[in-house]
């Protein structure tokens, strides 16, 4: 007796609204006359592949009192993320093949599926390439130099190795000296609460820097978690020359501005910081003009201890995972985005710049998908499985949640 | 308003902590003023203690140094009749690694009624009062660049004694206005007092145009600035700030902003020249001025006890109420 879902009205990506039929995990054609299945009531439900995280620290290895592979896999599959793809800034840093093993080995029997980005610098100290190609045969997906760029001339020379190489180099385009010890955007919310500030020509000039050279090497850029109005303007204008670039932004980012640093909550301390409205109204309008290709969680857990302090003392980053689906649907909704939009932002473009397949609904393999329903009201979503429980997200009402998840053919409820 | 502003007054209004001027409010601010008033022949004493805060506990914890405003707040505690006790950075258990929230509790075990904590980051005293047990106090001495709440009411008290209509008067903050807290303490008593011409005075370095956020107008230029102002706050200019980014070598800042015998003719004859101090002799004030007949400098300092006594014995009879 096989064990027979019918998934009942649910719409996919197209628009289409269709019954699924799932036996034994599988997804099958629709079966003659009315066989004895438990039914699923989707109605009004979306229902999608499961979701790739462009950028999510998981805090394995190095920082296992935040949050571990365990903790933060388990969280992702039940937000319908099936994928997450893991920067090397753990501790070690992932610049040593040893290091891949390890994480991968953790991730084994992870219900996700990690991704690595090796270190574009040795122990992304910005000083000396990493050996990349060790790196790449290990099993990296690409490499990275996250949070700050390194120096122009050594980019310049690793963006030429690896695109000898033929990898994608994942970049934070953020330059680092003009970002100095900044805790927020150099704005006036940081000037009334008397915060050092990061200015937004931080981020403009580093994009500007990255995009060059991209264009100079040949080499494929990804500008990850893109923050202001004038890095998408000169994304936007190096991809109508040609350069092989693309980028992403944090969902948080497209709800939130440095206004929200009036209460000094440190749940607001985040690297990248919070913008103004001017630049989350850009990164809106970048995402709606394709400017923008993906949409990632920025993920990034805090234990208590981190946040336990004044404002400029405590660690950026928070808890984000959970969010990322129902966000960017709750703000299709309002911004008019069509469901295969989100499926683009959410699936197909970060598999494409991972160089991964688009995961797809084929019939007859093991299901791996993720139904999601609007909520009867707005909504903030308080409970997480992260280890970490603090987020930027705390306030943020969300029209979406997360009902059903199937993962290689397991049904994993989501309530 | 920021969450400092609203975790400093209890539920009917009155003083719970001090953390920063803004939403003090024109009442708050002319009881703390008229409190301090009273003070201030006490100060003038032979004997010169009264017992407001006898048997009460009070703890000076600096992180950072400060000769003018812990010798101040001790001044204050003791003539209140309080116990003190002064911790400086250098000697806590910070730097054993504790945290700032377990050398809180652990003070705080010892029954301490009232800290005055003064930190080199923003926010450091609004994290010490939302983690404060109930029944006691926090002073803000002064919180990286965010606020220093005694330095501005003493700054206004000083400036209401000799102009009484402080809502009609023009107000000039010359120098380092973006790494100052005295600055942001000042402006917001100013504008609680009913000010409302205030100008912001330096190079743009120091003066930029985001100040624009808390009311006041922007200028980077001394004349146009000092023009027919009744006062003019001058700020202390960190030596560490006078080369690299923010200003050329040399005597660039006193040459554009400084004020001496010259510059000080811009504002009105009878204008009033303060500064927090301490002063830095040439570089925002020349000798013969900081000492000359406009200058309330001193005063400020005397008053300084006056103000943090008043704030004491406020925040201690809302508690004791």
């Amino acid at each position: 007796m096989s064990d027979l879902i019918c998934l009942r009205n649910v719409t996919l990506s197209d628009g289409q609204v269709q019954t699924l039929w799932i036996a034994d995990g599988c997804l099958i054609t629709p079966p003659d006359g009315s066989p004895d299945a438990r039914v699923i009531d989707g109605e009004g439900g979306l229902f999608l592949p499961l979701a790739i995280d462009l950028c999510a620290r998981l805090r394995e290895p190095g920082a296992t009192h935040k949050a571990t592979i365990a903790s933060e896999t388990a969280a992702a599959i039940r937000a319908g993320i099936g994928t997450v793809c893991l920067p090397p800034d753990t501790k070690p840093v992932i610049d040593q093949p040893a290091v891949v093993d390890w994480i991968d080995d953790r991730g084994r029997d992870a219900d996700v599926s990690l991704k690595l980005l090796g270190a574009l610098t040795e122990g992304l100290a910005g000083e000396a390439l990493a050996d990349l190609d060790a790196l790449l045969d290990a099993g990296c997906i690409g490499v990275a130099q996250p949070r700050r760029l390194p120096r122009a001339s050594l980019l310049r020379q690793a963006l030429q190795y690896a695109s000898g190489l033929g990898c994608t180099v994942h970049l934070d385009p953020v330059h680092a000296d003009l970002a100095g010890q900044g805790v927020a955007h150099a704005g006036r919310p940081a000037m009334l609460a008397g915060l050092t500030g990061i200015p937004a020509s931080a981020e403009a000039i580093g994009t500007a820097v990255a995009l060059e050279l991209a264009r100079d090497t040949g080499c494929r850029v990804h500008l990850g978690r893109i923050t202001t109005a004038r890095a998408v303007a000169l994304i936007a204008a190096a991809k109508q020359d040609g350069v092989a670039v693309t980028c992403d932004v944090s969902a948080h980012q497209l709800f939130l501005t440095d206004e929200s640093l009036q209460g000094l909550d440190p749940a607001y301390r985040l690297d990248p910081p919070l913008r103004t409205e001017t630049d989350r109204q850009a990164l809106i309008g970048a995402v709606a003009d394709g400017t923008v290709d993906a949409i990632c969680s920025d993920h990034q857990p805090q234990d208590l201890n981190a946040k336990t302090d004044p404002f400029p003392m405590t660690e950026p980053g928070g808890s984000t995972l959970e969010y990322l689906l129902p966000a960017v649907l709750t703000l299709a909704q309002t911004q008019g985005w069509s469901h295969d939009r989100v499926r683009r932002l959410l699936i197909d473009t970060p598999a494409r710049i991972l160089g991964l397949a688009p995961p797809a609904l084929s019939p007859g393999e093991p299901l791996s998908g993720v139904l999601l329903k609007p909520t009867s009201a707005p909504a903030t979503i308080t409970q997480l499985r992260s280890a970490a429980g603090i987020t930027p997200f705390q306030d943020i009402p969300l029209t979406w949640r997360v009902d059903d998840v199937w993962r290689a053919g397991q049904h994993l409820p989501c309530d | 308003m920021s969450a400092a502003a609203d975790i400093q007054r209890t539920a009917d209004g009155r003083l719970r902590h001090l953390l920063t001027t803004e939403g003090l409010g024109l009442d708050l601010i002319t009881e703390i003023l008229d409190t301090a008033e009273s003070f201030v022949p006490v100060t003038r004493n032979d004997v010169k203690k009264v017992p407001l805060l006898r048997g009460r506990t009070v703890v000076n914890l600096f992180f950072e140094a400060s000769t003018r405003t812990r010798s101040a707040f001790e001044l204050a505690a003791h003539r209140l009749s309080a116990d003190v006790l002064n911790i400086e950075g250098s000697s806590s258990s910070t730097t054993k690694g504790e945290t700032l929230l377990d050398t809180l509790k652990t003070l705080e075990s010892m029954h301490v009624d009232m800290f005055v904590i003064r930190h080199g980051q923003s926010g450091a005293a609004e994290f010490f009062a939302e983690h404060a047990a109930p029944g006691v106090a926090i002073l803000n001495g002064g919180d990286g660049r965010h606020a220093h709440p005694t330095q501005g009411l003493l700054d206004v008290f000083t400036i209401r004694r000799h102009k009484p209509d402080v809502a009609g008067l023009s107000v000039a903050i010359v120098g380092d206005v973006l790494h100052s807290r005295v600055a942001r303490s000042d402006i917001h008593a100013l504008r609680a007092l009913g000010v409302s011409d205030i100008r912001v005075v330096g190079p743009k370095t120091l003066v930029p145009p985001e100040l624009d956020a808390f009311g006041v107008s922007v200028h980077h230029d001394l004349r146009s600035g000092l023009d027919g102002a009744d006062v003019v706050m001058l700020l202390r200019l960190q030596r560490e700030r006078m080369t690299g980014h923010y200003l050329p070598a040399g005597s660039a800042f006193h040459r554009s902003f400084g004020l001496n015998e010259r510059t000080l003719r811009y504002a009105k004859p009878d204008a009033l020249l303060m500064h927090p101090g301490p002063i830095n002799r040439g570089v925002e004030i020349a000798a013969p001025v900081a000492y000359g007949d406009q200058s309330v400098i001193l005063e400020q300092v005397s008053h300084g006890v006056a103000i943090r006594m008043a704030v004491m014995a406020m925040i201690i009879g809302a508690h004791r109420s």
